[in-house]
Parts: C-alpha cells; sequence; structure tokens
C-alpha cells in the first residue's frame, strides 16, 4: 500500500469532526476510498446543500496522483476515537483525469446513478387493485383538438356476471380498465370514421402481441 | 438522432424547451420524468408502460397532434414499477420508428437522467439567471461529459439576453428564451407556442436552438 492517510479529530458537542490527508508516495495513481471507523452517522461536506464529489454510503473516493496529498473532511455524530476512519479500498489506476473521464454506458447510468423511483413506503396502496390507476385524462392532450367528451361507452353486466362489449362480446375479467378504456375509444372513432394513424400502429401492436402471448386468441 | 433535453435544477423550463425542440425539429417528444411527468398527456400505453413491459415504446407513441409524443404515467405506483434497464432499449427503439427523439430529462442527476444521455448524441443544457440554475447546469453537462453526450447549445430560459460568462462556464453557445406570456398560453393548451403563436419572440428563440441543434448535424 503506497497511500498513507493523516487523521485528525476534533471532538464538537454531539458530533466529532474529522479531517484527513491521503498522500500518495507511489509512482501510479491510486484510486482510494476511506470508510468512517466512528459509530455514527457520517456528515459528508456539502456546497450549496449539495454534497460533495465523490461521498456516498458513509465513505468518500478519490484519485490520488503520484506525489499527491488530496485532504477531505466530515463530521459524525459519534464521540471521538482513534483510527476514525481508515482506508479500505487502495488500487492502482490507469485513469488520471477522474473516475468519469471515460464514456459511460446506460447500464452504467443504471448501476452507478441514484435510482429515481419513489420508495415503496411511499406508493399508496389501493385495496383490491394489483394495477396502476388509469392516467387521468388531461383536457388539452397533444392533438391540440378542443376538448371533447368522451365517448359512452355501453358496459352490459349479464345474468352470470360477465360483462360485455356494445357488440355482446365477452371483455376478458383481467383486462385493465386502461387497456378497455382505451380499446373502446378507439372502436368509437372508427365507428365515428375519425379513426387515427396511430389508432391503427396501436391496434397492429396490440394484434401482434395478443398473438405471442395468447396463440389461440383470434 | 436522440437528443437529451436536461439542466440539474427543476423548474428551469426543460420541458418547455424539449416539447419546443420537438416540434421545430420534427421530431418525438419522449418525457422521461418518471416521477414528475410534465409533457401532455393522453390515455393509452405512457413510459411507465413500456419501463414496466406492459407496452413497446413505438406502440405508446401519440401520434396527429403538433408533436408527436411519448408521455409518461402521473402514478408514484406507475414509476416505483419502472425498469430503468429497460428505457436506453425504448428510446433507440423510438429513434429506429420515428428518426429524431427528443428526451426530456428530469431535474437532478439520477439513473432517468443518467441513461438518456448515455444513449443520447447530444444534449442540450437548459438553465435561467438564477446563481443554483448555473451551478446544477455546471453539474448537468459534467455528467453529460461523462456519458460522452456533447453538449450542443445551451438554453437560457426567461432571459433577454445570454451572458458570455454562461457561454465561458458551459463551454458552448448559449442562446437566451425570453419571458413570453405567448409560452404559458401555449403550455397551457399542452401546445408547443411555435405551432400556436410562431411570430412571438420565444418562438423566434426556440427556431435558432433547434437552428444550433441541426448545424451539429444532429437532425435532417
Amino acid at each position: 500500500m503506497t497511500v498513507t492517510l493523516e487523521r485528525t479529530l476534533w471532538p464538537c458537542g454531539d458530533v466529532t469532526l474529522v479531517a484527513g490527508v491521503l498522500e500518495n508516495e507511489g509512482a501510479r495513481t491510486r484510486r482510494v476510498r476511506v470508510a468512517n471507523a466512528l459509530d455514527g452517522s457520517v456528515l459528508p461536506p456539502r456546497t450549496a446543500g449539495v454534497i460533495a464529489d465523490g461521498w456516498e454510503d458513509g465513505g468518500v473516493e478519490c484519485l490520488v496522483g503520484p506525489g499527491e496529498r488530496v485532504p477531505f473532511g466530515y463530521a459524525c455524530r459519534a464521540t471521538a476515537s482513534d483510527p476514525a476512519c481508515r482506508i479500505v479500498r487502495d488500487e492502482s489506476t490507469d485513469r488520471v483525469d477522474g473516475p468519469t473521464s471515460t464514456p459511460r454506458t446506460a447500464a452504467d447510468a443504471v448501476r452507478d446513478l441514484p435510482d429515481p423511483r419513489p420508495p415503496s413506503a411511499g406508493v399508496p396502496i389501493r385495496a383490491g387493485s394489483d394495477s396502476d390507476p388509469a392516467p387521468a385524462a388531461d383536457p388539452a392532450s397533444v392533438t391540440g383538438r378542443a376538448v371533447e367528451t368522451r365517448p359512452t361507452v355501453t358496459r352490459e353486466a349479464t345474468g352470470d356476471g360477465s360483462v360485455r362489449d356494445r357488440g355482446g362480446r365477452p371483455i376478458p375479467a383481467d383486462l385493465p380498465p386502461a387497456v378497455a378504456a382505451w380499446l373502446d375509444e378507439v372502436a368509437a372513432r372508427i365507428d365515428a370514421g375519425r379513426a387515427t394513424s396511430g389508432d391503427r400502429r396501436g391496434l397492429v401492436a396490440v394484434g401482434e402481441r395478443v398473438r405471442e402471448i395468447r396463440p389461440g386468441d383470434r | 438522432m436522440i437528443l437529451a433535453v436536461h439542466g440539474g435544477k427543476g423548474g428551469v423550463g426543460k420541458s418547455t424547451v424539449a416539447l419546443e425542440l420537438a416540434a421545430v425539429l420534427g421530431a418525438v417528444a419522449v418525457d422521461a420524468d418518471l416521477g414528475m411527468a410534465d409533457l401532455p398527456t393522453a390515455r393509452g400505453p405512457d413510459l411507465h408502460d413500456v419501463l414496466a413491459g406492459r407496452a413497446t415504446a413505438v406502440e405508446a407513441v401519440r401520434e396527429g397532434g403538433a408533436v408527436d409524443v411519448l408521455p409518461c404515467g402521473r402514478t408514484l405506483a406507475g414509476a416505483r414499477a419502472c425498469d430503468l434497464a429497460r428505457l436506453g432499449d425504448a428510446l433507440d427503439d423510438v429513434a429506429r420508428a420515428y428518426g429524431d427523439v427528443v428526451v426530456d430529462c428530469a431535474a437532478g442527476m439520477r439513473a432517468d437522467v443518467g441513461v438518456p444521455l448515455a444513449v443520447a448524441d447530444a444534449c442540450v443544457v437548459v438553465t435561467a439567471p438564477e446563481r443554483p440554475a448555473l451551478a446544477d447546469a455546471i453539474r448537468a453537462r459534467e455528467l453529460a461529459r461523462s456519458f460522452d453526450a456533447g453538449l450542443a447549445v445551451v438554453a437560457y430560459n426567461r432571459a433577454d439576453r445570454a451572458p458570455e460568462a454562461v457561454e465561458r462556464a458551459l463551454g458552448a453557445p448559449a442562446i437566451a428564451v425570453p419571458d413570453d406570456d405567448a409560452v404559458t398560453s401555449a403550455r397551457r393548451a399542452g401546445l408547443p407556442v411555435t405551432a400556436v403563436f410562431p411570430d412571438a419572440p420565444a418562438s423566434e428563440a426556440f427556431g435558432r436552438l433547434a437552428e444550433a441543434v441541426r448545424s451539429c448535424g444532429l437532425s435532417g
């Protein structure tokens, strides 16, 4: 290991301020990760509320060039004890101008960048439904047409409890409501002679998909 | 051609710029803001469905309006069910079917921004005359560089002129888009201002933005 770590601690109320300096005495650039060793959560340095580059999961990762000294510092909600931090990874690298110098792929983005999806705890659970609700209709869709009344769709419950469409054909019980509504709208536009190329493309795609997953259906 | 429109900070006008560029370039606008979609929507499959494997990207494109749009769902459950690993292929599929694609990226620097940048041929950074916006734009530019998405032009939104300091900081030409009530009126109707008010000052600015993109050889 050619990288050394100097540490300095300052107890400050309920937190401990930690300062460190990494020094590379070797001839090649090193990629180093330093992890907090105190028993508390890490408060990484921020600029305008934004966490400094390289900080995540209670530690910092940086490149240290040959003969270079790289300082860092953070606070930790814990009492001071030595060692406050330690090097957990030290490896040689040929990349000399930062970890982001090589173009990355979509897979890299998914792996390396934070997940944008809302946490599961923040997603409301609707009783009796395992699918997403249909998106609210936008009164001014991209078609640019004036707001128009949605076509009235006739749905009749039969004696056996099944639901049939306007032509009397049974609607599968597992057809999502949003899909059924879209099909009804397309049917209404076809009946009115107002079908669009998008309708045709959508129907062809749906037909192909149905044939893929349910070859027996026509 | 895939063009990613991003900027780091929210509220600087990324969605407006994306919609207008798509309108002028004749491209498909893809709303890739999974959690807080902004572009006009309509019934039928959307990007949430595409990323959950319930629809293909091409069949989710709405045609026939002023702009072809692949909208995004508005539900938290839909956003939660998305598989980000599908996003790159979805954008590539739309580009293969339609030619040019303009992606309206989310704010921030998370995977839903990184993936469009990774598959994009170039990007447009949107910023505004506010110090936090410029700082975020610089970070966004760095993120784009890491994915090899060249910066075609900077949209300096809601300003009468773009300072040279902005061009120097971001390393690309900047075009100012004036604060224009016509933009507000058009967006309220879910339409691009370039289609509704082609003579508005903002329309002229969006035309120059599109021309800057074309001059990079990025679109026919």
